[in-house]
């Protein structure tokens, strides 16, 4: 019976091509869009190589310091001092590592300007992120006690700098003015993760500067991983009464009253978080509404536009459900023909999307447009949307092909 | 005839109300997505009043906290810069720089009124280094700290919105630390983007705080000048940290990030309107093709082609006007209750751009089946009832 109905699907897709190819069109492109954007949206807020934690770890936010009597604020990343001082120190997490902020630095080999993603980093760093190193090792807390000016690398750096391919670690590199020897090279990972991604990372204490400065602005961003999911309340909670407690620095100009910062998660600690309120720390679940309804709203087209074309379809095949019926055909039988009918077209639909979009995504990641993007499909999402094109076929589909099956037998085979 | 259309359509409310529908939502995707292009492009072709031609951005960190060394280590890089042929004209900046990522904004009041504009602290040569057209008055000079007063440079735009039409030249103006004398207007300085809209902008000499340079290089000024010029600068002190950045680039980044999601916009919202079209296609075809037995008739009584295909377009060119109707009603809502502060004009040519589209694409739709159902003899259309 199935196979019937399979043959029966596939002569009419092929009767009126041109419909066929409406419907096929709406579903696949509708897909295809998702699954893109939300592939994008993977590739920034999901944890990806290297940060496989992220979804224990918190990220340390700006420091706003305030003068509450002329309302004067200073804003900005924090210093090492401060990060030791009072992140370190929390009792709660697991690991405590830390990186300064994404900046870059032009270094000038082989007579071309290269223009780098720098970032200082602590040992620490290195053991919560997962990097994989095609050769070397990673900054340890043996660099920083002999106080050794070294670097770790990317491989397009090396490639760029060394030459394809060529092996860089014990050679050096200039940055900055200063003759960095490489100790590693690591595969590397889209700018997109803005906490861990660089071209070249430095052992912090090669920051210039002066190393006893007590201030609390800097360039740096602590990462702050939870021993599980379940305890990041608590590493917040504790950062805060840690936070209540910091004396105010009041050596300078400006005397601020008032000190705040916060542990966050990613999406609010990354600047998107503020549009949409991330004091109150629902950022994502709001960004989530947004976009849901947004979603919905772009289907709502293609769904009328299937509805549409559905129902004016269906009158084409009255002689065929009068046959039916007058042969036997039960109301139920040809309703449940109909929702097969519906089913397979939107899986066909539904595996061309896969395709195209596998073939836009492959594209993307090999476009050179963001080095090192890795986007993937998010399949949660393709059987959502399945599901959901599904619904709208049969609400196009069954609702008048069950009318139809009602038709008296002599009507439907006059038309 | 007009109510002779109506008529039919009220016959098939249900079918019709599904395309009036379709109608109406892609109307108001439309509209939205011809606005935004509107309002792109008329910042587009605004003037930016500034030049990044050959502008060299240098991050220069002098990594210190003591403001009379910082002093000393500017007037250090002065000297060297001014001895340097490949360098034009050159002008210390705070870090918020035309086309950077940072921005740095005040309240300046003036009678009562506040306004928000942003800062900048640059230095005397600076109107050269950005190739600045220049309004009513002049720019700031060395003496011009002392009267008391400090010297203040603004846009036309935040000249407007303090002092309304009254000349803005010699007026004292108030931030938070001290009062402000305008010394000069510019016209224009669009600096965030090529795609910025006019906003606030003001230019104040140089503060303790800042070591960024801009460069006005020659066209001789080569890719090894620079590399030469970054570590000249470096050697001059001991921990300091140099970079040198294109202007043009900063500015290609910038305008990168208004771009791309327009033009995945565009993109989406194409393979919208081409499936909406398709799908009308496809209806008007299945509809008209049903009609056979009205068409033969009409054809029989002495209707022409003519007449039949026109009869057609304009039938669905009614449908598509409720739909388009009930689109405008709550399009028009957008600049009667400002929701965006965006000039109502804006929204205008977003509804009328919308509306052509929408009866441009329905009419293209209902072209060809139309004329197919043009052609049917009266002879077999009655033949077959």
């Amino acid at each position: 019976m199935f196979t019937n109905y399979l043959k029966i699907t596939l002569a009419v897709m092929r009767r009126r091509k041109f419909f066929t190819f409406i419907s096929l069109f709406g579903i696949c492109m509708t897909l295809t869009i998702l699954i893109v954007l939300t592939a994008f949206y993977e590739h920034i807020f999901g944890g990806k190589y290297p940060e496989v934690f992220r979804n224990r770890s918190l990220f340390s936010s700006m420091i706003e310091e305030k003068d509450t009597t002329t309302d004067a604020t200073r804003r900005g990343p924090m210093s090492v001092y401060f990060i030791k001082q009072y992140i370190s120190t929390l009792k709660t997490p697991e690991k405590v590592g830390f990186s300064s902020t994404p900046n870059t630095v032009n270094t000038y080999g082989n007579g071309k300007k290269l223009k780098l993603y720098f970032k200082y980093t602590d040992p620490i760093f290195w053991d919560i992120l997962a990097f994989e190193f095609l050769e070397g090792q990673p900054i340890t807390q043996q660099n920083f006690d002999r106080n050794e000016a070294v670097v770790v690398i990317n491989d397009q750096t090396r490639d760029d700098y060394f030459g394809k391919g060529v092996s860089a670690v014990g050679k050096t590199i200039e940055i900055n003015g200063q003759n960095l020897r490489v100790i590693g090279v690591v595969r590397g990972s889209p700018i997109t993760r803005l906490m861990v991604s660089a071209d070249v990372y430095m052992p912090y204490s090669l920051q210039k500067g002066d190393p006893t400065s007590t201030s609390f602005n800097g360039p740096f961003q602590a990462i702050v991983v939870a021993k599980n999911e379940q305890d990041l309340a608590a590493v917040q909670a504790e950062f805060d009464d840690v936070v209540r407690r910091i004396p105010l620095n009041q050596d300078g100009d400006f005397k601020p009253h008032v000190l705040q910062t916060k542990l966050m998660p990613y999406f609010e600690s990354i600047s998107m978080g503020g549009l949409l309120g991330a004091e109150e720390g629902k950022a994502q679940q709001r960004f989530f509404t947004i976009a849901i309804l947004f979603a919905l709203f772009f289907m709502s087209l293609p769904a009328i536009n299937l509805v549409n074309i559905n129902i004016s379809r269906i009158l084409e095949r009255s002689s065929e459900i009068g046959i039916r019926k007058s042969f036997g055909a039960s109301a139920q039988t040809l309703v449940y023909q109909f929702v097969l009918e519906n089913i397979l077209i939107t899986l066909m639909g539904g595996a061309l999307a896969l395709l195209i979009s596998a073939g836009i995504l492959w594209w993307f990641n090999n476009s050179h447009f963001i080095e090192y993007a890795d986007l993937t499909i998010n399949w949660t999402v393709v059987i959502i949307t399945l599901v959901l094109s599904v619904v709208f076929g049969l609400m196009s589909g069954v609702l008048p092909a069950w009318r139809m099956s009602k038709l008296p037998i002599v009507e439907a085979l006059r038309a | 005839m007009f109510q002779h259309i109506l008529k039919l359509i009220w016959k098939k409310k249900k079918s019709n109300f599904l395309m009036m529908l379709e109608i109406f939502v892609s109307f108001l995707i439309l509209f939205a997505v011809w606005s935004l292009s509107v309002y792109t492009y008329r910042n587009y072709a605004t003037p930016t009043g500034l030049s990044v031609d050959r502008v060299w951005t240098v991050y220069l960190n002098f990594n210190t906290e003591n403001d009379t060394l910082r002093q000393q280590y500017r007037d250090l890089v002065s000297r060297y810069l001014k001895g340097v042929p490949e360098v034009e004209h050159f002008s210390f900046t705070s870090s918020n720089m035309p086309f950077s990522f940072s921005s740095s904004n005040r309240q300046f009041s003036y009678e009562g009124k506040t306004v928000l504009s942003e800062v900048m602290f640059v230095g005397d040569d600076y109107p050269a280094v950005m190739g600045m057209s220049f309004g009513p008055g002049r720019w700031f000079q060395p003496n011009d700290t002392i009267g008391g007063f400090v010297p203040i440079v603004i846009t036309q735009c935040l000249a407007t919105s303090l002092f309304g039409t009254e000349d803005p030249v010699g007026k004292t103006i108030k931030d938070e630390e001290s009062t402000k004398k305008v010394v000069g207007v510019a016209p224009y300085f669009r600096h965030k983007s090529s795609y910025q809209s006019i906003e606030n902008c003001s230019f104040q000499p140089v503060s303790k705080w800042d070591s960024d340079l801009l460069l006005k290089v020659s066209a001789s000024a080569t890719a090894d000048f620079e590399a030469r010029l970054a570590r000249s600068i470096e050697q001059l002190g001991k921990d300091w940290t140099v970079e040198v950045q294109h202007m043009d680039d900063m500015r290609d980044t910038q305008d990168n990030t208004i771009e791309i999601p327009i033009l995945i916009l565009f993109v989406i919202c194409a393979f919208l309107v081409f499936n909406v079209g398709l799908g009308m296609f496809g209806v008007l075809f299945q509809n008209i093709s049903r009609r056979k037995g009205e068409i033969g008739l009409r054809r029989a009584i002495g209707a022409t082609e003519r007449q039949i295909q026109s009869y057609f377009i304009g039938e669905t060119v009614v449908i598509a006007g409720f739909g388009l109707a009930l689109g405008v009603f709550f399009a028009i809502q957008l600049p009667l209750l400002r929701v965006f502060d965006v000039e109502a004009g804006v929204y205008l040519w977003g509804i009328a751009l919308a509306l052509v589209s929408v009866l441009l694409i329905s009419m293209l739709c209902a072209f060809y089946p139309s004329r197919q159902a043009a052609r049917i003899y009266p002879a077999e259309a009655l033949h077959e009832e």
